[in-house]
């Protein structure tokens, strides 16, 4: 409402049609530009404007509309001509929904039932019944526009009133407890107790009722989150269990999809580009990169859709929410440990030992596991607010995945490229865990970094990662049901 | 019970405040936010205005409700489709917030709803499980009353579709299981969304005698349905919605006289 400082403004804004000829297509034609109108000059308040009811003629001349100027002298009109039933505004206002204003007018308003200011032409295309719907919430907000603007400016004298939405079912829904002070002071008392509570909210809060759907500490958050464990390792497990529910090799997919995935790199990379050269193990090199990365691929990509694609679930039984991103953490981690024993198979394959070494895959996978959860939680709500997010990850994930050396060494490019951008490629996390694991499986893999440096970025990443990814995720906990 | 049981007042000075509220709802309102498909202007223009392409377009589906439950009330939700209904229970539940307006619960009231979707890939049995435990139930005290949960729902009444998976299942098996699992708890309050209308009358005598079970464990049931007879037999209160405002509240009686009157002149 920029245009308050202008006095007339409320003027052009109440006044800004005529009588109902003015706006043949009313609010299709609407625009939200109408401010920025010049006033014509038929439009100088006149004496009768001022019988006229200001919410009664809104909507009306945009750029859109065919000859505003054509019009402009109705606008001088009588008061007479303005609608005043909602019958009469029907004709004008399509958005009327099916014989709704017929049988119980007070729920559309009384007086003027084309709302300005939030029309939009496209509007009209919307079927019936969704229009109905989503213009009802638009007219009272214009209406309580209208009613805050001419309040806070010189209405002019004479002008009613005008009633900010109408609730169409006062007069039933009279036990509403909306008590005005005066007649708490006047009511006798012998209607009620004497301390006849003047709202529900004093009942609520003297009875010990809590607002629903508010978000938890942090501290009960988890609290919350450890007592349904349960339930996140039942949900996890069927949710493994329904994603190959209808194959006939069922779970063994766990395997087989991994193992596919490095046939198919190591056929690209490794036989038809044929980047082999000067590496000791390639199959084994590659096996690694691509069982670690695919982790935390599929992690993200489910986690996007854990909470929008399960709204049903949400919007049906109260849980914490974090418990369908945790989830899909702890199914991706199931998966990951059958890849893992396909992984030493492979590896053993390729004629590598069996060390002592290997342990470390065990705590590398545990921060990998930590990472990843944080990056579920963020990546969850994420996807939850924006789900348009989860055409996006897919090529995120690509871009990431050719960054983090998983199918040629990074330790190669590194040469080429100045100190400041060869820290940036070595502080990728994706890098630091595939690393840590080949450190762990093969005897000699070209690194990019210390072994303990590799320990010490992977501690903090999963720490940063966990932390504000839980923080995140939390702090969205009652919204996650609007969708 | 030792407090008294009188009926539900209506005016701002008929509540009767010797009863525990058990839920009470404030002028609250309830905004969807709907990313739908594109209206008709297009796309780039919406992108250069950045108006109507923002935060999508919205429904203002719950407008002003106020009202108070206590304990040992069924309360019967009745409006045209469409009016609220379902939306004012899963706002009670905590599921969808308020966008203004405040709602107050004694503890966690639970949804039951026709809409309740498990995992349509597994079977009735792991179902039942990870329903009670998503309700917060112990995996020790489940595990006892899996059987039980399944022989109150009937849907091995011909043959073992239990462990079949649960798209297999018709709607009406599918909405039994979904009430058998709410019903195994003990609910504070409950909140049925049309979910007594699915069963076949045996069913629907034994879900009713549930519901009295509930109640009269001091819990309040809300009772979402288009069959006024259902209404008529479980709930003392009702509470009439249209278009997101409550148009009458009181005994059932009445108020389900009332909109069976409006309908039939609707149409």
């Amino acid at each position: 409402m920029a245009r308050r400082a202008d006095e007339g403004s409320s003027w052009r804004w109440f006044g800004d049609s005529g009588g109902p000829g003015d706006t043949p297509d009313g609010p299709g034609a609407h625009e939200p530009t109408v401010p920025l109108r010049e006033p014509p000059p038929a439009w100088q308040p006149t004496p009768t404007r001022g019988d006229v009811p200001p919410q009664a003629a809104p909507s009306d001349a945009t750029p859109t509309h065919a000859a505003p100027t054509g019009d402009r002298p109705l606008m001088g009109q009588p008061p007479a001509s303005v609608p005043s039933s909602p019958g009469s505004g029907g004709e004008s206002v399509p958005f009327a929904p099916f014989g709704q204003p017929a049988p119980y007018p007070p729920i559309t308003p009384p007086v003027d039932s084309s709302p300005s200011g939030v029309w939009r032409p496209d509007a009209d295309s919307a079927p019936q019944e969704t229009r109905a719907e989503s213009s009802q919430p638009e007219w009272s907000q214009a209406e309580l526009a209208q009613a805050e603007s001419s309040q806070s400016e010189s209405a002019p004298s004479g002008v009613p009133e005008p009633h900010p939405a109408p609730n169409p079912a006062d007069a039933e829904t009279a036990m509403i407890p909306r008590v005005a002070y005066y007649e708490t002071a006047i009511l006798p008392k012998v209607v009620d107790k004497p301390e006849a509570p003047p709202t529900l909210l004093d009942l609520a809060i003297r009875y010990g009722l809590k607002p629903a759907g508010t978000r938890p500490s942090v501290r009960e958050y988890l609290g919350q989150l450890w007592s349904y464990r349960e339930f996140i390792a039942a949900y996890a497990n069927g949710r493994a269990i329904a994603q190959y529910g209808n194959t006939r090799l069922g779970r063994l997919w766990q395997v087989l999809g991994p193992l596919m995935n490095a046939g198919v790199y190591f056929l690209v990379f490794g036989v038809i580009l044929d980047l082999r050269r000067g590496m000791d193990n390639f199959v084994g090199y590659l096996t690694v990169g691509i069982f670690i990365f695919a982790y935390t691929q599929q992690v993200v990509q489910q986690s996007a859709a854990s909470i929008s694609g399960q709204l049903g679930l949400v919007r049906a039984i109260q849980f914490p929410r974090a418990s369908l991103p945790i989830a899909s953490v702890l199914m991706q981690l199931q998966t990951s440990l059958i890849a893992m024993v396909v992984l030493g198979v492979v590896v053993l394959g390729t004629r590598e030992p069996m060390r002592p070494d290997w342990i470390w895959l065990l705590p590398a996978l545990a921060l990998q596991t930590v990472f990843n959860t944080g990056l579920a939680l963020g990546v969850a709500r994420l996807g939850a607010e924006f789900p348009d997010i989860r055409q996006v990850i897919p090529h995120v994930m690509r871009i990431w995945f050719y960054a983090s050396g998983v199918f040629y060494s990074v330790d190669f490019i590194l040469a080429n490229l100045p100190e400041a951008v060869g820290n940036v490629v070595r502080a990728n996390p994706m890098l630091i865990y595939i690393e840590l694991a080949r450190y762990s499986l093969l005897e000699n893999p070209p690194l990019a970094s210390t072994f303990t440096e590799l320990w010490i970025m992977g501690f903090l990443w999963a720490l940063v990662a966990a932390l504000f990814g839980f923080l995140y995720f939390w702090r969205g906990e009652p919204e996650y049901g609007r969708g | 019970m030792a407090e008294p049981r009188e009926p539900v007042g209506r005016g701002p000075t008929g509540q009767t405040y010797t009863r525990i509220p058990t839920v009470v709802v404030q002028d609250l309102h309830v905004v969807y936010r709907v990313h739908g498909p594109a209206r008709k202007r297009g796309l780039l223009r919406r992108v250069a205005t950045g108006s109507a392409s923002g935060p999508g377009r919205e429904v203002h589906a719950i407008r002003g409700v106020t009202f108070a439950a206590y304990e040992g009330d069924a309360i019967g939700l009745i409006g045209s489709n469409g009016s609220g209904k379902s939306t004012l229970l899963r706002a009670i539940a905590g599921l969808i917030p308020a966008s203004s307006g405040a709602i107050y619960t004694r503890r966690q009231p639970s949804l039951l709803g026709v809409n309740a979707v498990l995992l349509n890939d597994l079977s009735g049995e792991r179902n039942v499980v990870l329903g009670c435990l998503a309700m917060g139930m112990r995996r020790a005290e489940v595990t006892p009353r899996v059987a039980e949960i399944i022989e109150f729902s009937g849907i091995n009444d011909r043959g073992d579709f239990a462990s079949m998976p649960m798209r297999t299942y018709s709607a009406g098996m599918a909405a039994r299981l979904r009430f058998a699992i709410a019903a195994a708890k003990e609910h504070d309050v409950l909140l049925i969304d049309e979910a007594l209308a699915t069963g076949d009358g045996k069913f629907r005598r034994r879900s009713a005698q549930r519901v009295q079970e509930l109640r009269a464990g001091a819990g309040t049931v809300f009772l979402v349905s288009h069959d006024s007879r259902a209404i008529r037999e479980s709930c003392e209160r009702t509470i009439w919605l249209e278009s997101g405002v409550i148009r009458m509240d009181g005994p059932t009686d009445e108020v389900v006289d009332a909109y069976e009157a409006f309908i039939g002149e609707n149409s």
